[in-house]
């Protein structure tokens, strides 16, 4: 892991940083989009150079962009240590202001490009997630951040900061999920259960042209003055038990809901807000797994839930860990994948069995493996007749056998090893592999 | 036998003990599927060199003695590692020095049994991700049936050349 800095002007002209220390990286994503985080990376850089506030970062490995930001704070402690804070772009927004405006249905994307304009930092889009998306509506002037999160909450979007170039707007994907396997999963994620909401409340606003006489409440741009007429939207969780106390979650301050945004915000917020569950778990992660998407994790070995990723703490060796907190989360039911190995000269014979417990519905491959057999003086390399089991899983439980060849013998006397058969549609790379599998076995 | 410390050779009777320290991150840990992740982060090695300076040597003695005790961040050191590839060149910071002020016959007094510990700063051998530590198989240009290969000091070695029947040539 890197620290590559440049200036804006000229990302030709890089520094790298390579001794790390005290390394922090945890990111988060709000996927309803109550805040906008501000991500940072901060660390202790082992460098006798001079490093200023101001410059380009990138925290990068040798294949991918972790997160890029501008150096907000770097402190030159001892001698050759600097001390740095990266920010995302997104803490430029709090040093502008926007002044008050009425939206008349301008596009999502260039709403938020306003919101962007000038301030020294740049946004990209998933396409997907702002086709189609407008704004109507009233914002007071505010800062930039605070208008970007309004815009985000009404259009029912979201930003994220890390394992993009530039911050990015998405939109929150409740049909597709990525699912984690329990062998990059540490002992043992937990399971919290939060109080009920009880309901969800969403002020609707609509807005007519005229004078302050005219009405209660008004709001105006300065120039223009619009009367404003609210009501509460509510949608209570069908859910709730009886005995449950009152807990319901009020937005009343985002004049950019009317009535043809509030029901699909209203079913945002109750997708995240009916759910009590939260998971949290601690996760081989190479970058793999970024904040904001939908993930389905195992809670042991036959249990599983499913929701977003709020937020990632990392810490880094040769691989990366980061804790992860799910929120949103519905318990997952579960079935079996019983895969059993057997020898193709003599299928009575187990060489081995293995068990996986998938969700309905999805959609497995299971590599098979090389099995390793000690017997009578020989150590055995089996391989696998087909490479991998695939299906789908559905509402019960599914057996599968597959049949292994012998692919190399060794002899543990005289340490001749012969090959027996081989992959002839992958030979090379299966006999290679199997072959210094056993060379490994034997030094 | 003798060793180097900043490119200057001490040639005396020495005993040169080492250990290899395969060290693990602290993201190592039990998996839920009950298989322990190792997360290594390289291999580091560690000397100990115990030298037998003899008497009349009492000025290098001093001077190898001060050497060590510097409190300086690391020395580079050239010492013993494997048959083939002769010395390992480390960059390594002193742990400790020790020696013994003994009286001998006739009254002479003089240090002994000197020892010192060093560990390297960087590993000998670094580890990457999808690192699974087995070494490749060597290239024959694709293996048939048959193919038998004997464990040598240079690696596999193909020992029957694809005809089954398994003669050596």
């Amino acid at each position: 892991m890197k620290i590559v800095t440049y200036p804006i002007n000229n990302s030709s002209n890089t520094t790298q940083y390579e001794e790390l220390r005290n390394l922090r990286f945890n990111p988060s994503a709000d996927i309803i989009s109550n805040r906008v985080s501000v991500d940072e990376v901060e660390c202790d850089i082992q460098t006798e150079g001079h490093i200023e506030t101001g410059l380009c970062a990138e925290l990068r490995d040798d294949t991918k962009l972790w997160f890029y930001g501008r150096i907000t704070y770097a402190e030159h402690k001892e001698d050759t240590i600097v001390h740095v804070i990266v920010s995302s772009e997104i803490t430029f927004l709090d040093r502008f202001e926007m002044p008050a405006k009425m939206y008349s249905g301008m596009t999502a994307q260039a709403a938020i490009e306003e919101c962007f304009a000038n301030t020294g930092a740049e946004v990209l889009f998933d396409s997907s997630a702002v086709s189609g998306k407008t704004v109507t509506g009233f914002c007071k002037e505010q800062s930039n951040r605070n208008r970007l999160q309004h815009i985000l909450f009404a259009c029912g979007l979201y930003i994220k900061s890390s394992f993009v170039q530039h911050p990015t707007v998405t939109v929150m994907d409740s049909a597709n999920y990525t699912l984690i396997p329990a062998e990059k999963t540490y002992w043992k994620p937990t399971l919290t259960y939060k109080e009920y909401v009880t309901a969800v409340n969403v002020m609707q606003y609509s807005f007519a042209q005229g004078t302050p006489q005219q009405g209660d409440e008004y709001v105006t741009d300065g120039t223009t003055t619009w009367i404003v007429t609210k009501q509460n939207v509510k949608l209570s969780n069908p859910s709730t038990p009886a005995i449950a106390a009152t807990n319901e979650v009020h937005v009343e301050d985002v004049m950019l809901v009317n009535e043809n945004n509030v029901s699909d915000i209203i079913s945002s917020l109750s997708v995240y807000y009916f759910k009590r569950q939260e998971v949290d778990l601690d996760i081989v992660n190479n970058g793999e797994y970024g904040v904001g998407a939908k993930y389905t994790v195992y809670l042991n070995e036959n249990d599983m839930a499913s929701g977003y990723a709020e937020s990632l703490d990392f810490a880094f060796g040769t691989n990366a860990k980061s804790r992860m907190v799910i929120g949103g989360c519905d318990l997952v039911l579960t079935k079996k994948l019983i895969i059993t190995y057997v020898s193709i000269d003599d299928p009575t014979i187990t060489l081995k069995k293995q068990t996986y417990a998938f969700p309905e519905g999805y959609a497995y491959s299971v590599t098979n493996p090389y099995i390793e057999i000690t017997y009578q003086g020989y150590q055995y390399i089996f391989r696998p007749t087909t490479p991998a089991v695939t299906g789908t899983m559905g509402s019960s439980d599914v057996n599968v056998t597959v049949q292994c060849k012998i692919a190399l013998k060794l002899d543990l006397e005289t340490r001749v090893l012969e090959i027996i058969s081989v992959d002839e549609v992958n030979r090379v790379e299966k006999t290679e592999k199997s072959s210094t599998i056993y060379v490994a076995e034997i030094e | 036998m003798s060793f180097m410390i900043d490119g200057v050779r001490w040639n005396y009777p020495c005993t040169i003990e080492r250990v290899a320290e395969v060290t693990s991150s602290e993201i190592s840990g039990m998996m839920l599927n009950k298989t322990y992740f190792n997360d290594v982060l390289g291999t580091w090695m560690k000397y100990t060199v115990a030298i037998a300076i003899p008497t009349g040597h009492e000025a290098e003695y001093t001077e190898i003695y001060e050497l060590l005790t510097d409190p300086v961040s690391y020395h580079t050191f050239e010492l013993p590692y494997n048959y083939q590839s002769g010395g390992l060149t480390l960059v390594a910071r002193v742990q400790t020095v020790s020696d013994s002020y003994v009286r001998l016959p006739q009254g002479r007094q003089t240090w002994r049994k000197t020892r010192f510990e060093i560990i390297a700063n960087h590993p000998t051998k670094e580890a990457d991700i999808g690192d699974i530590g087995f070494s490749p198989f060597p290239d024959t240009g694709g293996v048939d049936i048959g193919d038998v290969y004997e464990l040598t000091i240079n690696g596999w070695v193909e020992a029957d050349y694809g005809n089954g029947d398994n003669t050596y040539y």
